[in-house]
């Protein structure tokens, strides 16, 4: 009878074992960024960027499969550099920040490739959630100014009209939209 | 593209409670719930050909406002002018109806997550079901005709604000349905059958489907506020300035009931009077939202034009219909 709970034991240290083998990272919002751009009148790029940014990531570099990355964007942090079109930007043509506040990525599959993950997951936008694969370049942990931190930059390319953003508006600012993410983890 | 819209929305309207008032000349009942059709199918027509559909299932309050709440109200207002229902139990629908409509327009968003004190939805509740079962009860026996007529131009006022604001769409979606209601009133007005007055016994008073469509008007414009309220950048003098101005049509009425002379009477229940004391708030918020408008979003309308011929027609200030031409004339260079 003693075998059990020392062998139960054996069980709990051996999952709280494979527990910590994931590393978890909060998103560094002082050295990431959140960025997009799109076409203006097919001549130049229109770019911005999303001021308020949270995340959390957990690396498991033993089994990459079992990481996970988690990104939600307050859409109403627009910041085009330009106070009324930010303003514009907010309203039901485009985000509707007041309907749909966040924008998020969530992780639903992860494996390892030489540059860094290939992350699978879910991208929700103004409501409409899509599936998408990101390539997060990068994940070398370095230990800096007292925290271990790891860093990936990736791109996404998306159409507004799959996310239903209003046809109206998609004419002298193009229907495709590149976002660019640089992101920092740090832990303890 | 918008005129199109607004013409086609009033034709539909005109056209269908013609038909209706025609078809139903000794049935005032059959007359009314037909004007509520032609003003349903006017708003469908003015919506499609201005591509301005609302997606089902809803997903945003315009949606919500055009999918439930205008429908709701608009099948009230038909069991009304069926009198299939007590009076009773349409001011209590007309009641439940008030207080879910602030909610439902509001549903998923930012302003139901604590953002908005309960006493706000209920007083903003208590304000559209006072002036909706009050103003239709008013001219249902009255048949006063000028609360319709100020509440067609509140509608076009509250689209062309919250366009200039920078929501072009909820600003251009108020435009169909003042189309709309201006057409099914004209239809009705040309001729059809009337309810009695009440209390006189008069056969000839009021036009059948008078009250159902002005009930219509008032729910739309309360609706189209709230959405370009919380969701575009229309602000809350504005908005409440808007609301005001059917209550204003309609105040100088009852005041001058009150009065004992009958020179009294007829100066504050004058027609005339009442629309211009209607169209005082109306001019403010129009006057405030092109200077804002030109200040803010007319500099990036100017930043954003296009250069050649279509830049002439969007300068700083250009009001935001220019812009939408502008865009197709830009994507049209685009295609070429």
């Amino acid at each position: 009878m003693p075998r059990f709970p020392a062998l139960l034991a054996i069980v709990f240290a051996l999952a709280a074992g494979s527990l910590h083998a994931a590393d978890d990272y909060d998103y560094d919002l002082v050295h990431s960024s959140v960025g997009f751009k799109a076409r203006f009148l097919d001549i130049s790029w229109i770019q911005g960027r999303f001021n308020d940014v949270s995340g959390k990531f957990s690396l498991d570099r033993k089994d990459p499969s079992k990481s996970t990355f988690s990104l939600t964007i307050k859409a109403d942090s627009v910041d085009t550099a330009n106070a009324a079109r930010d303003e514009h930007l907010r309203q039901p043509d485009y985000f509707d920040t007041k309907q749909f506040p966040t924008i998020e990525f969530r992780s639903t599959a992860v494996k390892a490739i030489p540059e860094g993950y290939e992350v699978a997951g879910t991208f929700t936008m103004h409501g409409v959630t899509k599936p998408v694969t990101l390539t997060l370049v990068g994940g070398k942990e370095i230990e800096a100014m007292g925290k271990k931190r790891v860093g990936f930059g990736t791109e996404l390319k998306l159409k507004r009209s799959d996310f239903n953003f209003d046809k109206g508006q998609i004419g002298n600012i193009g229907d495709e939209a590149i976002i660019v993410i640089d992101c920092a983890g740090q832990r303890d | 593209m918008v005129v199109r819209a607004v013409l086609g929305a009033g034709a539909v309207a005109a056209a269908l409670g013609a038909v209706g008032a025609g078809i139903s000349r000794r049935q005032p009942a059959l007359a009314a719930v037909a004007a509520i059709v032609a003003f349903v199918w006017g708003v469908v027509a003015g919506l499609f050909l201005l591509r301005a559909l609302p997606s089902l299932p809803p997903t945003t309050g315009l949606d919500r406002f055009l999918v439930i709440l205008l429908p709701v109200a608009l099948a009230i207002e038909a069991e009304a002018a069926a009198n299939w229902i007590s009076g009773f139990w349409l001011t209590a629908e007309r009641g439940c109806v008030a207080l879910l409509a602030v909610p439902v327009l509001l549903h998923g968003s930012v302003w139901l997550e604590g953002e908005t004190p309960a006493v706000v939805i209920l007083a903003a509740a208590l304000f559209f079901w006072a002036s909706w079962e009050g103003i239709t009860g008013d001219v249902r026996s009255s048949g006063d005709r000028v609360v319709a007529l100020v509440t067609v131009g509140a509608l076009v006022v509250a689209g062309l604000s919250i366009a200039m604001a920078g929501w072009l769409k909820g600003g251009l979606v108020a435009l169909p349905l003042a189309g709309a209601l201006a057409g099914a009133m004209l239809a009705e007005w040309g001729g059809g059958p009337t309810w009695r007055r009440s209390g006189s016994g008069e056969v000839g008073g009021t036009p059948a489907g008078l009250p159902g469509l002005t009930a219509a008007g008032l729910v739309a414009l309360f609706g189209l506020v709230v959405v370009g309220r919380c969701f575009g950048r229309l602000g809350s003098a504005a908005a409440l300035l808007i609301l005001l101005a059917p209550l204003l049509a309609v105040l100088p009425l009852g005041i001058g009931r009150l009065l004992p002379d009958s020179a009294g009477q007829r100066l504050l229940g004058s027609a005339r009077y009442r629309i211009l004391l209607a169209l005082v708030p109306l001019v403010i918020v129009v006057i405030v939202a092109k200077a804002d408008f030109d200040t803010r979003l007319g500099r990036l309308v100017g930043e954003v034009s296009p250069p050649g011929p279509a830049a002439a027609e969007v300068s700083p200030g250009a009001d935001p219909f220019k812009l939408s031409r502008t865009r197709g004339s830009a994507s049209r260079r685009a295609r070429s």
